[in-house]
């Protein structure tokens, strides 16, 4: 390797859309709005790098292995990761860890019944990657249920979420995305 | 000069004969002429079915665009027949004549072949499957090679041709297994009657979660579905993406071999009572002699 090469290790967000299972599933009221946090396992980037501005990866590893889940119907749909765990109303120091980013969700519940929060699914190769010291963020997303056919309306801060607005931007989204668009964000895949 | 005679005139002119070379009073000019239409007509017909091919294909699909390649294939040699026939002198106007006939004895001729160009149209319109489906026609299971205009050309997993017309698929039930993203794999799982059945269904369910392969959702499913001969019954449905079928399929079978073998769960085999009929008898008596002569021999 010339000795102008670099390698360097970033943190990457995965690569492919998220469905996070609630270990403790709510009801988000109609007309109501609701603040998360969800801890989204990053991956691991080994990159190369020379003089000039291409970079190489060389590695897309992910930080733990996430169970594969279909996220869709049974005619279509795409293949995505299964992440268990609990969305936060509040984020304390315990919470972060070297591998994790902390996803700040706002939830917006425009229909007219009460919406069950069970499974919602992430788009997480939409997200950038913020840290503050060894405290990893991601932008903001915005989800607005309205029961519309086409899905909820989704939206990206693309900046330093609230709770650090100073943390540093570190690495930009997978998939660059547009200001909003309408996906099928809460649901799930009854199996017989 | 008078508009009739002018008339006259230009058709005089358009009803004379054009120059002609003349070689040993042979006239070469239709030949040539044909030549030409050939030459330049034959060429220039492959390019253009290719590319109204390739050209359908991007605008809609590759099974599309095979038959309208076809189509104006098959129309240019028919445009390009009749031409070379008129350039050689050969009056169409008997053919015409003759084709009303012709029509009819060919009309019964190709009932069929017509039948499965127009079963083809309605295959192009319902899309039940496209080129590269899996698909299983009357127990036949291979790959769709092409959708041509009277018939669908399969390969089959051993690698045989297997062509199919197209009446016939208009006509059956025709199978999709790759038309959905996902698809479930259902293993048969028999366990022996001493079993705990609520074990059994747990531990099922546990070796479907850790096979990797395996999706979360849509989830799966272990059904009780009866009690057997000698045996009680599972269904255990895992769900996968298409192309991790086969291996799926592969690991969870090993992986319920392997955790039935940890678990001590049994997989029962059939037991038969064989009967001799009137040798049963001497035969039970010989069985029980030899015992008795072995279990005294070891007591000796």
């Amino acid at each position: 390797m010339p000795e102008s090469a670099r390698l360097s290790i970033r943190p990457a967000a995965p690569d492919r859309l998220v469905v996070v299972s609630q270990e403790h599933p709510f009801h988000l009221p109609s007309h109501a709005e609701a603040r998360v946090y969800v801890r989204i396992p990053l991956f691991v980037r080994v990159v190369a790098s020379g003089s000039g501005s291409d970079e190489l990866v060389l590695a897309d590893v992910p930080s733990i292995v996430l169970s594969d889940t279909w996220w869709g119907t049974f005619t279509e749909g795409e293949l995505a990761y299964w992440l268990t765990t609990t969305a936060r109303s509040e984020v304390s120091d315990d919470l972060f860890l070297p591998h994790v980013a902390m996803c700040p969700f706002r939830f917006a519940n425009r229909s007219e019944d009460a919406l069950p929060v069970e499974r919602f699914a992430v788009r997480v190769p939409h997200l950038t990657l913020f840290a503050d010291g060894a405290r990893m963020w991601t932008d903001e997303v915005r989800v607005r249920y309205a029961a519309a056919v086409e899905g909820s309306e989704i939206g990206f801060g693309g900046r330093a979420p609230a709770e650090s607005p100073g943390a540093e931007r570190v690495a930009p989204p997978r998939v660059p995305v547009r200001r909003r668009f309408h996906a099928r964000t809460f649901g799930r895949l009854l199996g017989f | 000069m008078s508009v009739l005679a002018s008339v006259r005139l230009i058709q005089e002119a358009a009803e004379a004969p054009g120059p002609t070379l003349s070689l040993d009073g042979l006239s070469v000019g239709p030949l040539v002429r044909t030549l030409v239409v050939v030459a330049i007509g034959v060429p220039l017909l492959y390019l253009v079915a290719k590319w109204t091919r390739r050209w359908v294909s991007q605008h809609m699909n590759l099974q599309a665009g095979l038959v309208a390649g076809k189509l104006v294939f098959y129309l240019g040699v028919t445009i390009l027949v009749i031409s070379t026939l008129r350039e050689m002198g050969f009056s169409l106007a008997p053919l015409l004549g003759a084709a009303g006939v012709l029509g009819i004895a060919l009309g019964f001729a190709s009932q069929t072949s017509v039948s499965n160009v127009i079963s083809g149209l309605f295959l192009i319109a319902e899309r039940p499957f496209v080129v590269d489906d899996l698909i299983d026609v009357g127990g036949v299971l291979g790959r769709v090679m092409s959708i041509d205009t009277i018939s669908v050309q399969l390969r089959t997993f051993d690698n045989r041709m297997v062509r199919i017309p197209n009446e016939t698929l208009v006509k059956s039930q025709v199978i999709n297994i790759t038309r959905f993203p996902i698809r479930r794999v259902d293993v048969q799982v028999r366990v022996s009657l001493r079993e705990d059945a609520a074990r059994v269904r747990h531990i099922l369910l546990e070796i479907a979660d850790k096979n990797p392969l395996s999706l979360m959702e849509p989830k799966p499913i272990v059904v009780f579905e009866r009690f057997g001969e000698y045996s009680m019954d599972f269904l255990l449905g895992v769900w996968t993406v298409q192309g991790n079928y086969l291996a799926i399929k592969n690991s969870i079978q090993e992986g319920i071999k392997e955790r039935f073998e940890a678990e001590g769960i049994e997989i029962p085999v059939p037991r038969r009572t064989l009967d001799f009929g009137r040798e049963t008898a001497r035969l039970e008596a010989e069985l029980l002699e030899e015992e008795r002569r072995g279990s005294g021999e070891e007591a000796g």
